[in-house]
């Protein structure tokens, strides 16, 4: 249950197996680099193995009693005074705790991956949230090919609006507002004299009429940050004062092997520590022959409920 | 209801879980019952700067894991497993997604690992029975199955292994639907 890829068992190396101290009589004084996150899926197994079949109902019972006369003994002797904000804090955690509200957060965390899960579902709110896109195109040779501005709007699900303006070189195509409402995919020149829509399994096919400047997979913000953890290395990097003092992240992405968008090179994310607010989301695709391509998000805001129509507009 | 009622509501609910936790680090059952009786009484008194945003279980996990790391001299190699920051922080994460599990109390979603014991067949098998459920050593369990010490480890880690595949399966799997 670890994130780290599952090595088959016959690849398990001798030092890995001699350092799994469960079958020895005292702990391994250290263990080879890399081997604990497979030491770690032995003793978890081993802990609820151990747990399993020391259940036992009085047992449960006694420790908890004992416990809570260890708790009862502290407030007699020492009772507190002032307000108690636990008595709201416990009432919470309870609630949070019955409702199995998902978040980790151990205090000797946070961790790249606890942060990106608060992204995660910080983005699958049904909600429309608004970025200054920012999209580049280097040659091999770090010449800029393409630099555009867009501004979308997205909410998961694949829904999304891109406005904005296209050139290729010499060509201008002018004002642009493609759109997605999950199902169908549309795009529209500001004049009105281009439209097209098409079902959203076709894409491939707007793309290239488009000169292939997006991929639109980029664009379902929740929807690419969610794959994240499963396919990059993810390192809290450093962090940074945001509005009214709150601390917010920098998360790196780098990409482990075996992912599955080939192309998708890096990430790098600022979050609100917190809440798992994004405000700034860089992705790096790589393109083949040394060229890459960049795309900055920076959070503009989030739109009022009800104001954002995703549908083609004929 | 108080504070204290709602607080043993929390550690009833949570108690046997830190339980697991600590006795997947701590070898002496002694000392994983002293450290779970500390782990909560030192959430009670810090429960003012629990985080109310965030679920309990992974806070008090996180103040058990510093207990132990604070311990390991004094709790000795005896009765300790090899534990460092990167161990206890993967076994966080295997048990907060073992707490994904469907099921109301920590027992019930130990019927997953149950019903991936029932799958498990042949030397594998009879290793781990004959370890956790008669706690035999494993030259008593060489001894027993007439074959060698080392091959008895293997089948330990090797039956490990597949129980833990097995759970991630299941997690997935309820994940899914």
């Amino acid at each position: 249950m670890s994130e780290h890829d599952p090595m088959p068992e016959s690849d398990i190396p001798a030092e890995w197996r001699q350092a799994d101290d469960t079958l020895a009589d005292a702990a391994a004084e250290h263990v080879p680099a890399g081997s604990q996150g497979w030491l770690a899926q032995q003793r978890f197994v081993h802990g609820l193995l151990r747990a399993l079949h020391t259940a036992d109902a009085s047992a449960r019972e006694a420790r908890l009693q004992n416990l809570l006369q260890s708790i009862d003994a502290e407030r007699a002797a020492a009772p507190r005074t002032g307000p108690r904000h636990w008595l709201l804090v416990a009432a919470a955690a309870l609630l949070l705790a019955t409702l199995g509200v998902y978040a980790v957060l151990p205090p000797r965390l946070p961790t790249a991956e606890a942060a990106v899960q608060r992204v995660v579902e910080h983005l699958a709110r049904d909600v429309d949230l608004r970025y200054q896109l920012l999209f580049t195109a280097t040659a091999a040779d770090g010449e800029q090919k393409l630099r555009h501005e867009f501004d979308l709007v997205t909410r998961p699900g694949m829904h999304f609006l891109v406005d904005g303006k296209l050139s290729f070189g010499a060509m201008q195509l002018g004002e642009f507002r493609i759109g997605c409402d999950g199902q169908e995919l549309w795009a529209r020149s500001a004049n009105g004299a281009m439209r097209r829509a098409m079902p959203i399994a076709e894409r491939e096919k707007l793309l290239q009429g488009l000169g292939d400047v997006l991929d639109l997979g980029y664009l379902d913000v929740h929807a690419l940050v969610r794959r994240l953890p499963e396919d990059f290395e993810l390192k809290v990097v450093g962090s940074e004062q945001g509005e009214g003092g709150r601390r917010l992240l920098r998360i790196e992405a780098s990409r482990e092997r075996g992912g599955r968008r080939p192309v998708l090179r890096s990430a790098f994310l600022l979050c609100d520590e917190q809440t798992g607010m994004v405000t700034r989301l860089e992705v790096q695709a790589a393109t083949g022959r040394g060229a890459r391509r960049e795309i900055a998000f920076e959070l503009v805001g989030e739109e009022p409920a009800g104001t954002i129509d995703y549908r083609r507009p004929w | 209801m108080d504070s204290r009622d709602l607080f043993e509501i929390l550690v009833r609910e949570h108690i046997d879980s830190v339980r697991a936790f600590l006795l997947s680090t701590l070898r002496d059952g002694v000392a994983a019952e002293d450290l779970l009786q500390e782990t909560f009484l030192v959430a009670w008194r810090i429960l003012d700067r629990y985080d109310r945003k965030l679920p309990f279980g992974p806070w008090v996990r996180g103040i058990a894991a510093k207990l132990i790391l604070n311990h390991r001299r004094k709790l000795g190699r005896s009765r300790l497993h090899y534990c460092d920051d990167e161990v206890l922080t993967h076994l966080d994460d295997s048990f907060h997604k073992f707490s994904q599990l469907s099921g109301d109390t920590f027992d019930d979603q130990l019927d997953a690992l149950r019903g991936c014991l029932s799958r498990l067949t042949g030397p594998q098998l009879d290793a781990i029975k004959l370890h956790y459920e008669h706690g035999l050593h494993c030259k008593e369990i060489a001894a027993r199955l007439g074959i060698g010490f080392e091959a008895v480890k293997k089948h330990l880690q090797r039956g490990r292994a597949q129980l833990h595949r097995c759970l991630e399966h299941k997690i997935v799997g309820e994940g899914a639907a």
